[in-house]
């Protein structure tokens, strides 16, 4: 079946594609789109700009987020010591506390990214005292420690400052995004 | 240590403010060439460390469990009191008269601090 939108050509041409009929005329047909020509005309620059856009943030966070990984990953090591590790009675890691910190700071380089449009820096996630874990943020403007405890119903003390200037320490939340701290690693 | 058998009971002393303090640091608590925070205090605990009137930084060193994969950081007495009005005991033990404590340590703030003071006695291994 044709549309009535079928383009009528009276010439016959060998380069164009349709069906073949017993017309006196060449028909050419293609699918049914409302108003395609219109829609090019009016959306085309905005969306090639927005997507380009789009497919340049995409792939600037998405290599951002495999170094964030990569760092999450190289970070397991910490689960392999075990009681006593440090020769002054230290218990060994429990995945639960590391699993803790890994989501705490996922949520805060999204956060971060929603934010502010670009990656978080990234910090090391160490061994803390005591089966704790660190979460240490070290870079020539400020320097930022997150403990996250052992026990998953207390909250994450945390110090920072930014080499003198000013300093900020309190508790968080560490399975939530927190606003203050990222704003706070921003304006670094 | 010079002068003093071993086994001999130590009065607790002063250890005055000019002193330095050692402590030894497993390489788990180092990161490219430094001292984690990680490596300054226990939870709920004092940390121990040694008074250097009755020892070397390489005696410290030699007590931990892998000495050749340690480091041994040193700070000076009266800038630990410092901060955040932390306390340096001397608490002597028979067979260790050189030990000592940190009281205090509760926070990330002091870890922090007192890991801005410590510098390497002994430096760890690189590839460590």
């Amino acid at each position: 079946m044709f549309s009535r939108h079928e383009r009528l050509v009276p010439t016959p041409s060998p380069q164009e594609d349709g069906p073949s009929l017993s017309l006196p005329w060449h028909v050419h047909y293609q699918p049914i789109q409302p108003w395609p020509t219109v829609k090019r005309m009016f959306e085309t620059p905005w969306v090639h700009l927005r997507d380009r856009q789009k497919v340049t943030m995409l792939t600037d966070s998405d290599s951002e987020a495999r170094q964030l990984e990569a760092a999450i990953a190289k970070s397991r090591w910490i689960l392999d010591l075990k009681n006593n590790f440090d020769g002054r009675g230290s218990p060994g890691y429990r995945a639960i506390v590391w699993e803790v910190a890994v989501r705490f700071l996922r949520l805060q380089w999204s956060e971060y990214l929603r934010q502010f449009g670009e990656a978080m820096p990234l910090p090391e996630i160490q061994p803390g005292p005591s089966g704790t874990i660190d979460v240490f943020w070290e870079t020539p403007g400020f320097e930022l420690l997150v403990n996250i405890p052992t026990d998953s119903a207390k909250y994450a003390e945390f110090s920072g400052d930014n080499r003198g200037k000013g300093k900020i320490e309190g508790t968080l939340d560490p399975a939530q995004p927190n606003r203050g701290l990222v704003s706070w690693l921003a304006s670094r | 240590m010079a002068g003093i058998p071993v086994g001999t009971p130590i009065p607790k002393e002063t250890i005055p403010d000019p002193d330095r303090l050692y402590r030894w640091v497993p390489h788990e608590f180092t990161d490219k060439g430094k001292p984690n925070p990680g490596a300054f205090g226990h939870v709920d605990e004092d940390m121990s460390v040694d008074w250097s009137k009755y020892c070397s930084p390489e005696d410290t060193r030699k007590q931990s469990l892998r000495p050749a994969e340690t480091g041994v950081v040193q700070m000076v007495a009266g800038e630990v009191r410092q901060v955040d009005a932390l306390q340096v005991e001397h608490a002597p033990e028979v067979s260790h008269p050189e030990h000592s404590l940190v009281l205090g340590i509760t926070t990330p703030s002091i870890r922090r601090s007192l890991r801005k003071i410590a510098t390497w006695a002994i430096a760890p291994p690189q590839d460590s």
